[in-house]
């Protein structure tokens, strides 16, 4: 029988909002635990144990990922983005603003997960269609906003967007 | 397991020494109920299952707890919506010095109620820590969450209506057997039933009400606070009734409730359970409403889709959501210990910028936004220059914490007095430094100026760091800085908002499959703080009870196991099932301070009643009738069968 001691861990490389990290992790530990535990992320929340929530939603080499449905020694070598990463040089993503100007969040658990899902579904489709932005979101549950607001404000975001581009 | 089946005699006790299995049995008979049965032309009775579910805020519950045994202070970072009554609690049950305990609940992830209790596990994590001197951290799993935090709902009612021929409501008598499951965590007990019974009668004038309530111990989940707290099962019940009396006299559901709502003359009213409602003109509020969501249009184009084949139907409830209870009917009519009040402090700083601080804590509520708002109303300062801080009882006043709809009322109100009070104290030294009559003086903008010569004026900031730095320059009967402590307590017996809620759905007879194709909710609160905030705690509220009363059942087998403890199970409601929800606002002022109203809970009282009455008029070629939450395809199909319609 083989202790459980160093010998058991892991070493995990990823690049997390631009920067390389390594750690040694347990091989059961899942990415979102090392995110927040061992590199201190702790933008992305925990909301269920089941992947529904989508509260810990990252994007992991362009696609979005409930990061507990990760285990860390599978994101080895990724590149990685949480919420932290949407902010550039002190200003806010549009999408972040977006999201303050339509009052899209309430208490905030949920928001990093819808963030990076809005994020993603703006990333693969600039212009997405009101169903489109709700199927978008389907995987991040929110129990203040009914979704209203988050709906309103990834359009706005779109929109903000397309026109920076344009400018 | 079954409430109803516990209360048999010979049934098994679930604590023998108590010798039956009710916690609470209490009845109560308001104004001639026997004599309007009578003489009444229509008798509605009937039968209504509301199903348990749970609020599941989307941060599970969470302690962290650390005995320092140099200080001797003990601290508590904790998921609660009211830290202070946490900290005399807990106090209490630990004999533990509560001048050295410390409840900090910064930011809580969603509350919706389950977070205003203290919970055994909480004491654990606590008791933990005391003996390590250690810090102890323990965090609630969502199974966990849905295992034990926040079962509510869990009813079986029998009612009854009397009506007169031209739709008048006469009299109402409930019968609710609620299932309270184990003897629930400290402080709600069975006062959501309670509230359930002086909610129903709403903004109906009635001669007659009586209840009857077993509150029921079994084998599951304690009860919990519950957005509502009751009211969603009572207005349920009101609006079945005036929905059933509708469809046998042949009366259209508005036209019903119309006739039967309280004038704004009759304001205030004291209503047949006596509780008094402070203000509201329920009319206005369902003409605006019938306008806006275009009621008559719509009935039109139900016709036409019906004749399309299409199973379509229109919904419709009201409500009066009683909220901010003062000290009169909490410690006086109720017997709790606390009070209807709360306490602030307020801070102009000797720069000018602000500090007001509560004892409330926020779950997402806005109350940095609105507090800040009220403040820099009445100083006349910029929103962006007042700091509210909240959730450390450390640094901030006593407060019995978020619940009831009670934030913006009672927190607001103290806001507005403490704020009044500082003002009129820099109207004074501003007065002084200006050669003039404080009467003469007011503040606009940051400045305060001679009314009768505006140019003649002082910066706000100026005259608070004259407050701090140059006493000489204050009148000698002030004393220096600008600091204030107040409580404030409505003047009313409880401040009384109401909303009018319609919905259009769609159903599919043959899977039972329910798609809500418009949601309007037209509400009044009173005074509007925050138009965005405000509408933005209606959509969440009507989201919670479209998930309760449509997807979210706790499910239990006979022998007491909880059948669905994980998201996969237990249907939250996606951006897939909540419809965009369109809401209106209009304002009938509260006679207190600031003329606000609760509002926060008011979207879960009118979406149950509204979806019900909405399915069923769906389905009103087919003659179901609905008694039975959730309304999901199960038991809609199996409505329809019990009808005989396919």
């Amino acid at each position: 029988m083989s202790e459980i001691g160093a010998q058991e861990l892991m070493h995990v490389r990823v690049k997390v909002n631009g920067q390389w990290y390594e750690a040694d992790v347990e091989p059961r530990t899942l990415l979102i635990d090392m995110l927040r535990d061992v590199l201190g992320f702790t933008g992305p929340h925990i909301g269920c144990d089941t992947g529904h929530c989508g509260a810990c939603t990252v994007i992991m080499n362009g696609r979005s990922v409930k990061s507990c449905m990760v285990l860390a020694v599978q994101a080895d070598g990724s590149e990685i983005m949480t919420v932290e990463g949407l902010e550039k040089d002190g200003k806010l993503h549009p999408l972040q603003e977006a999201f303050w100007e339509n009052h899209a969040l309430q208490c905030g658990y949920c928001t990093p997960g819808q963030l990076m899902s809005a994020y993603f579904l703006l990333s693969r489709n600039p212009n997405p269609s009101e169903e489109e932005i709700r199927k978008g979101i389907e995987g991040n549950l929110c129990r203040c906003t009914g979704y209203v607001n988050i709906v309103k404000a990834i359009k706005a975001a779109a929109q903000k967007m397309a026109d920076a581009k344009m400018s | 397991m079954d409430a109803e089946k516990a209360l048999e005699p010979g049934a098994p006790l679930l604590y023998e020494e108590w010798g039956d299995n009710l916690i609470y049995h209490g009845d109560a008979k308001f104004g001639d109920v026997e004599g309007a049965f009578a003489r009444a032309d229509l008798v509605v009775e009937g039968t209504l299952v509301s199903n348990r579910h749970s609020p599941t805020p989307m941060e599970p519950r969470a302690i962290t707890a650390h005995y320092d045994p140099v200080k001797g202070m003990f601290t508590i970072w904790v998921t609660t919506q009211f830290p202070h009554v946490f900290k005399t609690y807990i106090s209490q049950v630990l004999k533990f010095p509560e001048d050295k305990i410390r409840v900090i609940a910064k930011r809580v992830g969603g509350g919706y109620g389950p977070k205003s209790h203290v919970y055994p596990d909480d004491v654990a994590v606590l008791q933990l820590a005391l003996k390590l001197k250690r810090p102890v951290k323990w965090v609630e799993t969502r199974t966990e969450n849905l295992q034990v935090t926040g079962h509510a709902r869990d009813w079986k009612i029998y009612y009854r209506g009397a009506f007169s021929r031209d739709g008048k409501v006469l009299a109402v008598s409930i019968k609710g057997i609620a299932d309270f499951g184990v003897y629930g965590p400290f402080w709600t007990e069975i006062q959501p039933a309670l509230v359930a019974q002086a909610q129903a009668p709403g903004p109906y004038k009635m001669q007659g009400y009586e209840f009857d309530l077993y509150c029921v111990t079994t084998n599951k989940a304690p009860y919990a606070a519950h957005r509502g707290f009751g009211r969603p099962t009572g207005s349920l019940v009101m609006e079945r009734i005036m929905d059933g009396a509708a469809r046998r006299l042949g009366l259209d559901p508005v036209e019903i409730r119309r006739r039967n709502l309280i004038g704004p003359n009759e304001m205030p009213y004291r209503q047949v359970t006596n509780i008094v409602y402070d203000s509201g003109d329920y009319p206005k509020a369902l003409e605006t409403a019938l306008r806006s969501f275009d009621y008559q249009g719509w009935r039109r184009k139900q016709e036409e889709l019906r004749r399309q084949g299409r199973y379509v139907g229109i919904g419709v409830s009201t409500y009066v959501e009683y909220s901010a209870p003062s000290s009169k009917r909490l410690s006086e009519g109720l017997g709790w210990k606390v009070g209807g009040y709360d306490m602030v402090r307020l801070r102009v700083e000797p720069t000018g910028k602000v500090k007001f601080f509560t004892g409330q804590s926020t779950q997402g509520m806005s109350h940095e936004t609105i507090f800040a708002q009220i403040v820099a109303e009445e100083l006349q300062v910029h929103v962006d220059d007042v700091t509210v801080v909240e959730g450390d009882t450390e640094d901030t006043p006593y407060s019995y914490g978020a619940w009831a709809s009670r934030a913006t009322v009672v927190v607001g109100g103290a806001a507005v007095k403490a704020s009044r009070m500082i003002r009129d104290k820099m109207i004074k030294i501003a007065a002084f430094n200006l050669g003039v009559e404080p009467s003469d003086v007011d503040v606009a903008r940051g400045w305060f100026y001679v009314k009768f010569d505006p140019l003649k004026r002082m910066p706000f900031s100026e005259v608070a760091r004259i407050a701090y730095q140059e006493v000489h320059r204050i009148p000698m009967d002030l004393e220096p800085g600008l600091e204030v402590v107040t409580t404030y307590e409505p003047q009313v017996y409880t401040t009384a908002s109401t909303a009018w809620h319609f919905v259009v759905v769609e159903v599919d007879p043959e899977t039972g499959k329910v798609d809500i194709l418009k949601y309007y909710v037209l509400e009044d609160a009173g005074i509007s703080v925050n138009p965005m905030t405000m509408h933005g705690q209606t959509h969440g509220a009507v989201a919670h009870e479209i998930g309760g009363v449509m997807y979210e059942e706790l499910r239990y087998d006979e022998n007491g196991n909880l059948l669905n403890s994980t998201f996969v199970d237990y249907l939250v409601p996606t951006a897939l099932e909540v419809p965009n929800i369109e809401v209106e606002h209009i304002e009938t002022p509260s006679p207190q301070l600031g003329g606000w109203k609760g509002m926060g809970e008011g979207g879960s009282i009118g979406a149950p009643p509204a979806l019900f009455g909405a399915i069923e008029d769906a389905l009103s070629p087919l003659g179901v009738k609905l008694d039975r939450a959730p309304l999901n395809p199960e038991n809609i199909l199996r409505a329809i069968r019990a009808s005989g319609a396919s």
